[in-house]
């Protein structure tokens, strides 16, 4: 798993085998925590893979389990995925009904609509019945998590890719990159391209190549204008940096990231201000209010873009509070759209 | 080497730089209570001596 460089593909990209290697360290019992709340606007590949194949991470859950030597596995899935709960809940059925293998006792828990209810500590907040509040950190989930107990914590998608890292060899996966990087990457791609969807390309692909070879080109009558690398959180970048390999650690020095691959194609019928808007207007009503950053400083960004002028200086200084103090990755990557727009699209904005 | 007690252990001083200036603290000590100690008040809105610390105002982030 640690050769392989499998890294969490829900956001923050964790490398998988040493999360295991610490949680397996930790004392029993150990809990696995299995995170399908897939809320990063633009991200439905969870969903996807669960439509069509869900014994494959249920089946990396069960590696997982017995090699971190796991008690209990629970399940949180995002409510609005109904019809993916009907399926989970007829497979968790049979499995229990026909065990591959000696089975602890595996729970399927609903979210109910809250985007920060993703984030690892808010997700096991939830599940104990509580507000989704992410935590404090240190202690990390790794070793005080669910019920206070050590806890792997998982993107489904990172758990899907188990299986076939164990067939295949942890060199079959690292073989697979283009442009210098390593890896496999399901891109959930929308907007103005023929081809939306969930395609899996290697890591590294620009955005350029992901367009015109995997999503039959952008649709008639629309020019690339710009691209979300990663979702709501990831920034927004212009067309003329379209070239840039989409993969962890390439992204970071443009201020933006790849967190779940979820690209946004806009074209010249876009404004990347009013895509600021939209996501601003996001995390602000997704913010959890536990944070004054975030809390105020989502509101207030809000508050001052809205304006057709925008207090560049201010709303920096704002970024900047957000970005050093919020508790969780909700408030530190709020800003990032505003700060995008502010450095990619100054045409927009001046 | 001796073994210590974990309240021993809880007290022991613990050095580092503040604002430039090298201080000792307690290991049971929080940053806002060291820093009072050597007359330096960090802002702080929501922490409130003898409650749980909630972190959560973020004004006393250094």
């Amino acid at each position: 798993m640690e050769n392989s460089g499998l890294r969490g593909l829900g956001g923050a990209g964790f490398p998988a085998g040493r999360k295991w290697k610490s949680v397996a360290a930790e004392p029993a019992p150990r809990l696995l925590a299995i995170n399908i709340d897939e809320g990063e606007p633009g991200t439905f590949k969870d969903r996807w893979y669960l439509e069509r194949d869900p014994h494959r991470f249920i089946e990396g859950a069960l590696v997982a389990a017995w090699a971190v030597c796991i008690d209990e596995i629970y399940i949180y899935l995002r409510d609005e995925y109904h019809g993916c709960r009907a399926i989970l809940e007829k497979e968790i059925a049979a499995l229990r009904k026909n065990p591959p293998c000696k089975l602890p006792p595996v729970h399927l828990r609903r979210g109910a609509g809250a985007y920060i209810c993703g984030e690892e500590s808010a997700m096991i907040e939830s599940i104990e019945g509580k507000r989704g509040m992410p935590r404090l950190r240190p202690p990390y989930v790794a070793q005080v998590g669910l019920f206070n107990r050590p806890t792997l914590e998982h993107n489904m998608e990172t758990l899907h890719w188990v299986r076939e890292i164990l067939e295949k060899g942890a060199d079959w996966f690292a073989s697979h990159g283009r442009n210098g990087r390593k890896g496999l990457r399901s891109f959930s791609v929308s907007g103005r391209v023929k081809k939306p969807g969930v395609h899996l390309a290697p890591a590294g692909i620009t955005v350029k190549e992901l367009i015109a070879e995997y999503c039959g080109g952008m649709l008639d009558g629309h020019k690339f204008y710009g691209y979300l690398p990663g979702g709501a959180s990831g920034g927004i970048l212009p067309a003329s940096m379209g070239d840039i390999p989409l993969d962890f650690d390439t992204l970071n020095q443009y201020g933006c990231f790849i967190g779940s691959a979820a690209v946004v194609i806009l074209s010249d019928k876009d404004r990347a201000g009013a895509a600021a808007r939209n996501l601003t207007k996001f995390f602000s009503e997704e913010s959890c209010g536990q944070c004054t950053p975030c809390r105020v400083g989502t509101a207030k960004t809000l508050t001052l873009i809205g304006k057709a002028k925008w207090d560049q200086p201010l709303l920096k200084e704002l970024s900047d509070a957000m970005m050093d103090a919020s508790i969780c990755g909700l408030g530190q990557a709020a800003p990032n759209p505003v700060l995008s727009v502010m450095k990619y699209f100054p045409n927009e904005v001046a | 080497m001796d073994r210590i007690s974990t309240a021993q252990a809880a007290t022991m001083p613990v050095e580092f730089k503040l604002n430039g200036r090298t201080v000792v603290g307690r290991s049971d000590e929080t940053l806002i209570e060291t820093a009072k100690h050597y007359g330096i008040d960090i802002p702080h809105l929501c922490y409130k001596e003898g409650m749980r610390p909630d972190g959560n105002c973020r004004a006393c982030v250094v």
